[in-house]
């Protein structure tokens, strides 16, 4: 009895003292962390301006006698993204022997946790985490407000087109930058066309394609979804491959991806999209979620999924996965993107850019070596493909952030891209970067993605481009809802103007904007 | 002075468990108020969340659905295919138990992955049922295939415990249902159900547990049924968390933690009510044993059952990595390649070690702190109904509600990334487990061995550590079973607390504490997907577990026959 009562005891005494502590946390919980600016922090060396010619890895004098220790995180799998961030640690650290990097490697589907874990906690460790577009609102609060450095130079902001920072870039309601919280280095262009060359370079089937359609089979010449559509069916026509074109409907969020690569190009020419497109500058946004987002007049949020381009874009895209087995049997998500085409049954796929080591890997590819790649869906404007840049943070808590951003400033280097694109076929994110990888003669391939970079580098309507930011719900609530939504179109359980409806109100009905 | 030392064996797990978890779920609880802004700060929105899941979130019910669905059917179709699988063991031989109990050993990964690729319609036997016509549409995208993959991890349990109970039924019971003449299935329904229906009961909320828990079926067959589809209140939460919605995801586990909690609190008054299943027996009902034919005519089914997706990931494993998606699929591979295991060897031996030592440690752990609080719970009555329902009510608590706090705690203590951060925290979540294993073993425990001890003036703790805990061994086998098995497939509190594999170059450090789960994780990277790596290191996990359960398989009879 007495043993009771005294457990009783411990256990309320353990309970009130653990709900004070909770309130307590709650409390400060009110507030996302206030970091330290960059300005504040205490240096090892003076900010400098990198010399943009210098061809060598080399560091200025006031610079060399860096000296601390990073941590990186980098998300596993990618082939090319660990190795470069280990040829650039490497390299950093032959030219700053004082620097110790540590590269963690972290499994792709838990590395928002892990890094929320430490950033929540005010770990100084990890320094530098590596994010996707996708996982960047999330960390937005918590890193480091990079403007400092692209104010004083250090990150150079006019070789990093605008259409790539839009996922870091934080907008007040008056349109002020309030915040830049990573910086692009590596770039995936997403979807692409990869197509096989022994097919489009083959005479004949370019001579009887050109009789009867009146173009040219040759992805790099076209502009349009119909050009793409007819070139798949001559080519499935001819069962010259299993099957002719291999277009992305996964469930998860290929579908997605998908339908945005084809509603965007219609969008650019719906005034109800209202897409702020100007060529002539070099200033038209590439496709991202933005699209589906505008503001009224009168300052509310309005959603583009009623406009006629949507329903244009949904009947198209029943069009462009007609050539592949039905959404029910096996959807084409990211793993069959990357494991079918290597089969040799495609003609084409519409991938990512981070596919091609895989589909020239001969061990395991049967197109290994016969691939060319275009921008979708083709190399002329309205171009459909878009980017999906990696981007790299600092950890306000890191104990050295200027080291980290020196480091930062490294990565994005010309100098080290060169190294990279020759080294591990790494893809830069910068338009210098991408001019000098294209040179490299394995990554000649990117040579129609310079103009598409820089078509974006100019845009101006940045409230436009980061209102989907402000959606908190858009990837929990209305992704899934949008994704589904499609998928039964695709199925023939309703047509495009149902799917149209269905989607515009429940988005309506759900969208929560902070 | 003896009351107190009653309290003094338990203070050890009671202290942990309440100071490392009350905290952790107060917040939880609290957390799930709020909704975080744009900007990152908390706003407060009362019952919001919850408003929100129940009203206005398009998938909400579906998701609560599925929770239920999976946490129904995953039972009643493991328990209903145990039973005359139990039977046919009783009447053939245990020694047939050890290899129906494999999948229960097996990561859930590596479960989830096996039958992914047997199924997959276009390079597994998917592709060969669709050509017969006997499957039209792609069965990773139904809700079915998850309670299959769960039914296939847990009817192992369900056979074990169900088994169990037909054990031991007294023998003087079985001579006296000959004696009248009653035998084979009319017997069955007589004497066998009623009795083994405790057993019955706990194979119910045990398998029930797999479902409700369910996660990477779900994972993996997103991709092919549609966000949300397959979804449960486990896996959105995590989804939620990992988009940033930090309050729903709290709401989330709130509602899920309390349907959890329901359950188990429905079986604990189940279970002390002795609840008894008796169904009449029908006139046609045959009273002779069934022929033995027809018991391994089961144990085959379910030996294929078992043993299926098993050999398709071991295929896969010995597959040159361009066989591995071709198409149409070869089933037997046309030469071995054995690349995979020496990555699996070579790259993931770090991992593999510190696996190996914190499932050892906690299991160690579990056991002793386990059994010490367990036996006054049970015996002497220490915390009455009240601390049995807060046990329960852990072990339907998922782990990401402690690992912000716990982070914390670690990093306070300077542990961050070692071996010593995952042998704090680990217990939280095995020493639930333990406790309630053990609490069903002391049920039969006779508590005159621990009052001879005393009689003969031994203290309480003495008579504890000399007489109950030898007497326990067979018990404490099987909770530590279960802690290495939980500990030996943890993913998220690694997640959490460590950044680098195991540093062999200083072993005695134990700095860098990466587990094995991480090393698979990050084979199935989506860029670059090992199908072949996964399914080699997935064999390769499935071993430690499965020496253990050889060692202890003895007891397993004995812990659930207990009840």
């Amino acid at each position: 009895m007495a043993s009771s009562k005294t457990l009783v005891a411990a256990v309320v005494i353990v309970i009130i003292a653990a709900v004070a502590v909770a309130l307590l946390f709650s409390q400060q919980r009110q507030q996302a962390p206030s970091p330290p600016s960059a300005s504040q922090t205490s240096t090892q060396s003076q900010i400098t301006t990198r010399p943009q010619t210098s061809t060598q890895l080399q560091t200025t004098s006031s610079a060399a006698n860096l000296s601390g220790s990073l941590t990186v995180l980098v998300p596993a799998g990618d082939p090319t993204l660990m190795p470069y961030i280990r040829l650039a640690a490497g390299e950093f650290m032959k030219a700053h022997p004082g620097v110790q990097i540590t590269v963690e490697p972290v499994p792709f589907g838990q590395m928002v946790q892990t890094a929320l874990t430490a950033l929540q906690n005010r770990n100084p460790d990890p320094a530098l985490i590596i994010f996707y577009p996708s996982q960047a609102s999330t960390f937005a609060p918590y890193l480091m407000d990079l403007r400092p450095y692209f104010n004083s130079g250090l990150f150079n902001r006019s070789d990093i087109p605008m259409s790539a920072m839009v996922s870091v870039v934080i907008i007040s309601k008056n349109g002020t930058i309030t915040k830049i919280f990573g910086v692009p280095f590596q770039m995936v262009f997403g979807y692409v066309l990869v197509y096989r060359k022994s097919i489009f370079n083959n005479a004949t089937l370019q001579a009887e394609f050109k009789q009867e359609y009146g173009f040219d089979l040759n992805p790099l010449t076209w502009s349009s979804w119909d050009q793409l559509i007819d070139a798949a069916e001559f080519l499935q026509s001819q069962h010259v491959a299993k099957y002719a074109l291999l277009f992305p409907d996964g469930l998860q969020l290929a579908i997605f991806n998908g339908f945005l690569t084809v509603f965007y190009t219609y969008a650019l020419n719906d005034s109800c999209a209202g897409i702020p497109a100007d060529v002539a500058k070099g200033a038209v946004p590439t496709p991202g979620y933005w699209a589906y987002f505008s503001y009224t007049p009168s300052g509310a949020v309005n959603i583009t999924v009623g406009c006629p381009s949507f329903v244009q874009a949904l009947r198209t895209y029943k069009r462009l996965v007609q050539f592949q087995p039905p959404i029910d049997v096996q959807a084409m998500e990211y793993d069959q993107l990357r494991d079918l085409f290597l089969t040799g049954d495609y003609a084409m796929v519409a991938a990512w850019t981070s596919f091609i080591p895989i589909y020239n890997n001969a061990s395991v590819s049967k197109v290994a070596g016969d691939i060319a790649i275009a921008p979708l869906p083709g190399g002329r404007y309205p171009y459909g493909t878009g980017l999906a840049p990696t981007f790299i943070g600092i950890n306000p808590y890191a104990k050295d952030p200027q080291l980290a951003a020196e480091f930062i400033e490294f990565l994005i280097s010309p100098q080290m891209y060169k190294l990279g694109a020759e080294k591990v076929g790494f893809v830069p994110a910068t338009i210098s970067g991408i001019e000098v990888a294209a040179q490299t003669p394995s990554m000649s391939w990117l040579q129609p993605f310079a103009p598409l970079l820089k078509a974006g580098a100019n845009v101006t309507d940045l409230q436009r481009l980061t209102l989907v930011n402000r959606v908190t719900n858009f990837f929990t609530d209305m992704r899934p809802y949008f994704i589904n939504q499609v998928a039964n179109y695709l199925r023939g359980q309703q047509d495009a103007e149902t799917t149209q409806m269905n989607i515009y109100k429940t988005w309506l009905n759900i969208m929560k904007i902070s | 002075m003896r009351d107190k030392q009653i309290l003094f064996l338990a203070l050890p797990a009671l202290i942990y468990l309440f100071a490392l978890t009350v905290y952790p779920i107060a917040d939880n609880a609290l957390l799930s108020l709020y909704e975080r802004t744009y900007e990152g700060a908390f706003k407060w929105v009362g019952l919001g969340n919850y408003l929100w899941l129940f009203q206005k979130d398009p998938y909400g019910p579906l998701i609560i659905g599925n929770t239920i669905l999976y946490s129904v059917a995953t039972p009643a179709i493991s328990v209903a295919l145990a039973v005359p699988i139990a039977l046919a063991l009783r009447r053939l031989g245990g020694r047939w138990l050890l290899p129906l109990m494999v999948p229960a050993f097996i990561p859930p990964v590596t479960a989830a992955m096996a039958w992914y690729l047997m199924l997959n319609p276009l390079y597994g036997l998917g592709y060969y049922l669709m050509r017969a016509g006997l499957m039209e549409t792609n069965p990773i995208s139904s809700v079915w295939t998850v309670v299959l993959v769960d039914v296939w991890r847990s009817l192992p349990t369900a056979v074990l415990v169900i088994y169990s109970g037909l054990r031991a039924i007294p023998k003087a019971v079985e001579e006296a249902a000959l004696a009248d003449g009653l035998a084979g299935p009319r017997k069955f329904i007589a004497v066998d159900l009623p009795l083994a229906s405790p057993q019955i009961l706990t194979a119910f909320i045990l398998t029930a547990l797999t479902g409700f828990f369910t996660f990477d079926p779900i994972y993996i067959g997103t991709a092919q049924a549609g966000p949300r589809i397959l979804d449960n209140l486990a896996y959105y939460s995590y989804e939620a968390f990992s988009a940033g919605e930090f309050g729903y995801s709290a709401a989330l586990i709130v509602v899920m933690t309390a349907i959890g909690t329901g359950l188990s609190l429905a079986y604990m008054k189940a279970f002390s009510a002795r609840f008894f299943v008796k169904l009449p027996a029908p006139a046609w009902m045959p009273r002779r044993e069934a022929p033995k034919a027809l018991h391994y005519a089961v144990l085959a089914l379910d030996l294929a059952f078992v043993f299926l997706p098993l050999g398709w990931l071991l295929l896969m494993s010995l597959k040159p990595p361009g066989e591995i998606i071709q198409i149409p699929p070869s089933v037997l591979p046309s030469r071995l390649d054995l690349t995979n295991y020496v990555q699996a060897l070579g790259g993931g031996l770090p991992y593999f070690l510190m696996s190996i030592y914190i499932s050892a440690i906690n299991s160690v752990v579990t056991i002793l702190l386990a059994a010490m609080a367990a036996y006054q719970m049970r015996v002497h009555g220490l915390g009455g109904g009240k601390l049995v329902a807060y046990i329960l009510y852990l072990m339907s608590t998922p782990t990401l509600v402690y690992i912000v706090p716990l982070y914390l705690v670690v990093r306070g203590l300077n542990i961050l990334n070692t071996l010593w951060a995952l042998v704090l925290t680990y217990p939280i979540m095995t020493l639930p487990y333990g406790i309630w294993i053990l609490y069903n073993y002391y049920s039969g425990f006779d508590r005159r061995t621990e009052e001879a001890a005393l009689a003969d003036g031994m203290s309480r703790l003495k008579a504890f550590a000399k007489v109950v805990i030898p007497l326990s061994r067979s018990g404490m086998g099987v909770a530590g079973l279960y802690a290495f098995l939980f500990s030996w497939g943890a993913l998220i509190f690694p997640l959490a607390f460590t950044y680098t594999p195991y540093n062999l170059a200083d072993p005695l450090r134990f700095s860098g504490a990466q587990t094995f789960s991480i090393y698979i994780g990050e084979l199935m990277s989506p860029v670059a997907m090992s199908y072949g790596g996964v399914a080699a290191t997935g064999i390769l996990s499935a071993i430690p577990p499965l020496i253990y359960l050889i060692a202890v398989r003895r007891n397993l009879e004995k812990i659930w026959g207990a009840g």
